[in-house]
């Protein structure tokens, strides 16, 4: 892990990314940006972040496969992945834990306690 | 002038005016079209101003003119349906001037500005500024004014306003999904304020009140619902022992059993589903002679209890029942 901790945020909806990059980014994380579950599952084998912040509906890939994926390969199954959706239901925080996400955050969310949770999930590593 | 000249003058006249319609429609998109990449432009310039506002950092907006104005509010609507706690509370700050306007637009004598101006204030008011006058909107003679102004009342957390959210619903006025969703996004506040109403007067409010408090409300609130199984309106009975089985109110059951010999089949049908809900097995053979003797709906009901209950021992013991025959294979289909 370098000294500058790398988030990987996966979201199709533009707004949910700036948001999350600047807080993040004010927070001195480095991000590197998705626009869907394919493209974050590239740049997550490619770049090995140290966290991945994914959200669930997305197209080409959703978050619950998202998870599953990185969890099923070696390479990248220590990322820790934090769900964050406008899904509420209690199924939707169960599934998205056994398809391996150590976190779930509902969308409306906070900036800074969505931080508070990347650093604890950084911490549990 | 013959006839064939008054054709051509025609035909000629006609091509003159598609030509103007369509000259006028190719202007007005092109008009629409640079306004919103003016708008867009705006927009991207505003955004690393708001982005740092929104998170609590010293920023200032440069002077605005309309096209920045509005990108602004864009802006700050969009961030705010997606933030919660202090973020939330910067953007209705930031956005206070842009919505001083709105609540004169209430009284606009147009409904799709009114409905526009019920939006914004949801997405930037101020609960305790803006509750009145949103609620005031929920008796608005257009629909889409009063669904606006409940969904904004939900996404301010508007706790003052669930009587009269609830009485609307219990009178038809606006949809019940609308008002159970914005009682729901109010959360668990909204909850004291339904309880009050289960003691409402009129049945229908007390009926919408019990079946919201089954959707806000938690195991504790049973006792207050306990009390309305005895309710004289049957369609208060029913939506109580719904709400009991959904809150999982086990304190329930004995008054629920009690409820297997209300004189209406509907009401029968309401208590067999909540215990099923609750676990309880001991009515088994009640809920076994409701599927087979009872009327339609409560026998459905109870032969549903039984397959929840236990899809074994009524495969084994009741299958012959024909209702509970088909439960079991509602149930194999899911």
């Amino acid at each position: 892990m370098s000294d500058t901790p790398t988030v990987l945020v996966a979201d199709d909806d533009r707004d949910i990314l700036d948001i999350v990059t600047f807080r993040l980014e004010r927070s001195g994380f480095k991000v590197i940006r998705a626009s869907d579950g394919r493209e974050a599952h590239e740049l997550a084998v490619k770049h090995r972040p140290d966290v991945v912040v994914t959200d669930v509906m997305m197209p080409h890939m959703d978050g619950y496969e998202l998870a599953k994926a990185l969890r099923s390969d070696p390479a990248t199954s220590h990322i820790p992945v934090i769900v964050l959706t406008a899904l509420s239901q209690e199924e939707d925080a169960a599934r998205a834990f056994e398809s391996g996400a150590v976190d779930f955050v509902r969308k409306p969310f906070s900036p800074l306690e969505l931080k508070a949770r990347v650093q604890a999930a950084l911490q549990r590593r | 002038m013959n006839l064939t000249e008054l054709v051509v003058a025609a035909t000629v006249v006609l091509a003159a005016v598609n030509l103007l319609v369509a000259l006028v429609l190719t202007l007005r998109r092109l008009r629409v079209r640079r306004r919103e990449a003016a708008l867009e432009r705006a927009e991207r310039d505003l955004k690393p101003i708001v982005l740092a506002l929104v998170d609590g950092e010293e920023a200032t907006l440069p002077p605005l003119d309309d096209t920045s104005r509005e990108a602004l509010a864009r802006l700050l609507q969009r961030y705010a349906r997606l933030l919660r706690g202090e973020a939330r509370e910067r953007i209705a700050r930031a956005g206070r001037e842009l919505i001083s306007q709105e609540v004169a637009k209430l009284r606009d004598r147009r409904a799709w500005r009114r409905a526009v101006a019920a939006t914004l204030l949801g997405d930037l008011g101020d609960r305790h500024t803006h509750w009145r006058p949103l609620v005031a909107a929920l008796g608005d003679r257009s629909p889409e004014v009063r669904m606006a102004a409940l969904r904004s009342l939900g996404r301010l957390g508007a706790v003052e306003a669930v009587p009269r959210i609830v009485r609307l619903m219990a009178l038809g006025r606006v949809p019940r999904a609308l008002a159970a969703e914005a009682l729901m996004t109010i959360g668990s506040p909204a909850a004291q304020w339904v309880t009050r109403l289960l003691r409402a007067e009129e049945p229908e409010v007390r009926a919408a009140a019990a079946e919201l408090l089954g959707l806000v409300g938690a195991p504790a609130h049973g006792r207050h619902l306990i009390d309305l199984l005895d309710d004289p309106d049957p369609e208060v009975r029913v939506k109580a022992a719904r709400a009991l089985g959904r809150l999982g109110a086990g304190a329930a059951v004995p008054a629920l059993r009690r409820l297997l010999d209300d004189p209406i089949p509907y009401v029968r049908g309401a208590a067999a589903r909540s215990l099923a809900a609750l676990g309880d097995r001991s009515p088994w053979g009640r809920l076994v002679t409701m599927a087979a003797e009872d009327s339609y709906d409560a026998a459905r009901a109870a032969a549903e209890a039984l397959v929840t209950l236990d899809e074994v021992r009524a495969e084994k013991e009741c299958a012959r029942i024909p209702h509970v025959a088909e439960a079991l294979d509602l149930e194999a289909l899911r």
